[in-house]
């Protein structure tokens, strides 16, 4: 087979084949590589006119926040002409209002809130939220809360349950973040479970960004889904709901043994020392994850009393909770306070660790 | 006979093209899949600031678990940096794996450490632990290191998941550099999850030349050596196209035993690491995922494409050869392990694409290379090569990969773009280049020593040493 001399036409599929390969890859590497240099430049360049616009902006904000001469109206017509034609500018301008929002507490938050509506912003969100794309939604929404803007309830209301849980997450916290009074409403209206980073994120606003009056979480006890009951027990203990004791304490027999967990480690936190007994006479009953909670309790509100309760039965329980059990023997027999002649009989029996 | 001889070739040729159109079809399957996920995981991340959250008192605990063995040198440096990683409940597990130097004795004199006398449940078996020690300083109170004989990175890491005392566990080797914020971008999929995350991996980045200061990379720097520069854009094609591909496919059979985190009680019910194994990190992860099928649980593996974690690569050619001989016989035994998923649907993506892919283009890609190779050298000693015929294809496999590399390099562009001068990309770019023709061959050299080490029953790891990140010149093989 010589195809040295041969036409192209007359060579087999197969090398024309692979011919036709070769020289597509060629090409789609230079095309790659191509590619790589314009989006580099095409960065480059964007960064170049990023940091212009926001140098303009970061003057402009000060002046309209702190220059009492400037003239609001006119420079913010001007500013809008000029220098924020595009999408990409006006996004630009939300990321400073963002920072100054940040940076800046009391009158001068108002007036960010005033020169957001005067720029455009508002409709400009309002139309990303609108937008078929989850993640302009995600960010609007985002946008909206860290500013505090309100938006009409009809708007917010049908992405709690958006498909996409970044949506729902961001729709939670525009929530947290706007309400004066009743921060968890939304709990009544979500029909998918709460993920733990929500969780996370609903606590970390309600300690830190919501200013009103933290709700009562008994209210949602008997909610469809664990995930919202668990929370609910958690967040009891993290606001000192002491007086939400009692109905906890039923709770410690709940079946999911998520939140039976959740109970006893948010008693145990409350220092509820009511709850040991009543926890030691199931313990051989629970599962391991509730032995562990239950050990775990012990060690937080109870005493070396208590844990002796447990009795001889330790000796049936798997490696795991035998080895806590003895470890918090020797916490407790460690203890400056210990004192071995002031219990009965049954602690006075050797030490149960090898 | 000349007949006969001429429909060989013809078989071995087709048979061969077929391979490598798979292959291709492979390859532009993961880079659709990878830049759609990677697209994904920009727009999840890129407006929102969760800082905020490492004040949260709810964040689960994690144990970190790193293994040494003879790193007296760096020890003390890499526990340092771990200690000021941002992650609101944490300890570290260091686990002495019998060095022989002087590793333990510097870390208990550096952080005043005391033997500690609780007891441990040993959930999986190990070599003798023969002490564990606490700090009696309250700064250092996250700090624990374990004294065990040597049983080698598998063993080491099970000493440490029965030591550790938190829900998750993130094994890394001691020599990485992890950005601060590591262990809540790797933590959140477990949080962020519908369905029962069971591990998370990170992107491993390439530190060799990088400015370090005080555990963490200040400056982002191209390695000066060929061969660190290769490895650079062959991590970019594993992690950016083949595990993002694969993660959006829910088919990831590896994490990175250099760091990657783990439901500490998914691990255990699995059995811990396999000591008996050289690739321990794809052998835990598979069987962690067969029992979960098994069990008929909903589960998935999550991938965090953010470059939390830096490592040496080696810069020696010898020592890549034993890395890359050890990979090798890892993947054989793992495959050999769990050969009962290879094609069967009972297991899903994993029995039907992950596991056979696994078979086909990570063990016996090196082979039906050399094979290759072979065919060619016998086509010439017995003059039957076609100059023209053989450029051609040549041609095709060569621009093959230098497209494949260039996408990895264009993906690294669009989505993290840790090398910020033009000047890197355009080494790179002749990296990528000469890639095939330096890099590649030896690789599969290694590749096909390792399937005959692995006949010929070898087991060992191998001495792999490092330069040390912290000090850029080259130290002597140990």
């Amino acid at each position: 087979m010589n195809f040295h001399s041969s036409p192209f036409e007359a060579w087999p599929f197969i090398l024309k084949l692979n011919f036709v390969l070769s020289l597509c890859f060629f090409c789609l590497s230079l095309i790659l590589i191509s590619a790589l240099y314009y989006q580099r430049l095409n960065k480059n360049l964007k960064l170049k006119r990023r940091k212009a616009l926001e140098n303009i902006l970061l003057d402009f904000i000060n002046s309209y926040l702190f220059d009492e001469d400037f003239d609001k109206n006119e420079e913010v017509f001007k500013l809008k002409k000029e220098h924020l034609p595009t999408n990409f500018h006006l996004k630009i301008a939300l990321k400073q209002l963002l920072i100054f929002n940040e940076n800046l507490k009391g009158e001068s938050t108002a007036m960010i809130k005033n020169l957001f509506i005067s720029l455009g912003l508002y409709d400009y969100i309002v139309s990303e939220l609108k937008s078929n794309a989850w993640q302009r939604k995600a960010r609007a929404l985002f946008v909206l809360s860290q500013l505090s803007i309100e938006i009409p309830e009809g708007l917010i209301d049908p992405l709690i349950n958006d498909k996409k849980i970044e949506v729902r997450q961001q729709a939670i916290l525009y929530i947290l973040n706007l309400s004066e009074a009743n921060p968890l409403g939304f709990l009544n209206k979500i029909k998918s479970p709460l993920t733990l980073w929500q969780q996370i994120y609903i606590e970390n606003s309600l300690k830190n960004a919501y200013k009103g009056e933290i709700p009562d979480f008994s209210q949602w006890l008997n909610h469809d889904m664990c995930s919202v009951v668990a929370f609910s027990i958690r967040m009891m203990s993290e606001f000192n709901q002491f007086q939400n004791i009692p109905v906890l304490m039923a709770f410690i027999d709940h079946k999911e043994e998520a939140i039976r967990k959740e109970a006893i480690r948010s008693l145990g936190k409350m220092e509820h020392n009511e709850l040991l007994p009543i926890l030691i006479s199931k313990f051989h009953n629970e599962t391991q994850l509730i032995k562990q909670e239950t050990l775990k309790t012990i060690k937080h509100i109870g005493t070396y009393k208590h844990l002796a309760d447990l009795g001889l039965g330790i000796y049936q329980e798997n490696n795991s909770v035998k080895v806590t059990y003895y470890n918090l023997e020797r916490y407790f027999r460690s203890k400056p306070s210990f004192n071995i002649d002031s219990i009965d009989l049954i602690l006075k029996s050797p030490l149960l660790t090898p | 006979m000349n007949i006969n001889f001429h429909q060989i070739i013809e078989i071995a040729s087709w048979v061969f093209l077929a391979y490598g159109l798979i292959i291709c079809s492979g390859y532009i399957f993961s880079a659709i899949f990878s830049l759609i996920e990677l697209r994904d995981y920009k727009k999840k991340n890129n407006f929102q600031d969760e800082i905020a959250l490492l004040k949260s008192s709810n964040l689960p605990s994690i144990s970190i678990l790193a293994p040494a063995y003879n790193e007296e040198a760096n020890a003390v440096e890499n526990v340092r940096s771990l200690l000021t990683l941002d992650y609101p409940s944490f300890e570290i597990i260091i686990i002495n794996d019998g060095s022989k130097d002087g590793t333990l004795q510097k870390l208990l004199d550096t952080f005043d450490m005391v033997l500690d006398d609780s007891l441990y449940h040993n959930a999986i078996h190990t070599e003798k632990i023969r002490g564990v020690y606490i700090s009696k300083q309250k700064a250092y109170k996250n700090l624990k290191i374990v004294d065990k004989e040597n049983g080698g990175k598998a063993d080491a890491l099970n000493a440490g998941i029965n030591i550790s005392n938190n829900p998750k566990i993130c094994c890394i080797d001691v020599d990485c550099v992890l950005e601060r914020d590591a262990l809540l971008k790797l933590i959140k999929p477990f949080l962020d999850n519908d369905k029962k995350v069971i591990a998370s991996g990170g992107i491993i980045r390439i530190a060799n030349s990088c400015i370090i200061e005080d555990g963490r990379i200040i400056e982002v720097r191209l390695p000066n050596t060929f061969l660190a520069r290769a490895q650079i854009i062959e991590y970019f094609r594993a992690f950016l196209m083949g595990r993002m591909a694969w993660s959006k496919v829910d088919g990831l059979l590896l994490i990175s035993g250099a760091f990657g985190m783990f439901d500490k009680e998914t691990v255990i019910e699995a059995g811990g690491y396999n000591p008996n194994t050289v690739g321990e990190d794809m052998e835990l992860l598979v069987r962690m995922r067969r029992m979960m099928q098994e069990k008929k649980v909903d589960y998935t593996v999550a991938f965090v494409p953010d470059p939390l974690c830096w490592t040496e690569v080696p810069q020696q050619w010898k020592i890549l050869y034993r890395q890359r001989n050890r990979w090798t016989r890892g993947t054989i035994e793992t495959l050999l392990l769990h050969k009962k998923m290879i094609f069967n649907p009972k297991y899903k993506v994993l029995g039907l694409l992950s596991a056979p892919y696994w078979l086909f283009f990570e063990w016996l890609a090196p082979i039906i290379e050399f094979l290759g190779i072979l065919f060619f050298i016998v086509l010439v000693f017995f003059g039957q090569i076609n100059w023209l015929v053989f450029l051609i294809f040549f041609g095709v496999v060569y621009s093959f990969a230098i497209l494949f590399s260039f996408t990895a390099l264009y993906f690294e562009e669009i989505s993290f773009q840790q090398y910020k001068k033009s000047k890197h990309i355009l080494i790179l770019i002749g990296t990528a280049l000469l890639e095939p023709l330096i890099y590649h061959p030896f690789v599969m050299f290694a590749g096909i020593k390792g399937n005959i080490d692995f006949l010929l029953g070898k087991k060992s790891w191998g001495e792999m040493s490092r330069t040390g990140l912290t000090n850029h010149q080259p130290v002597e093989d140990k």
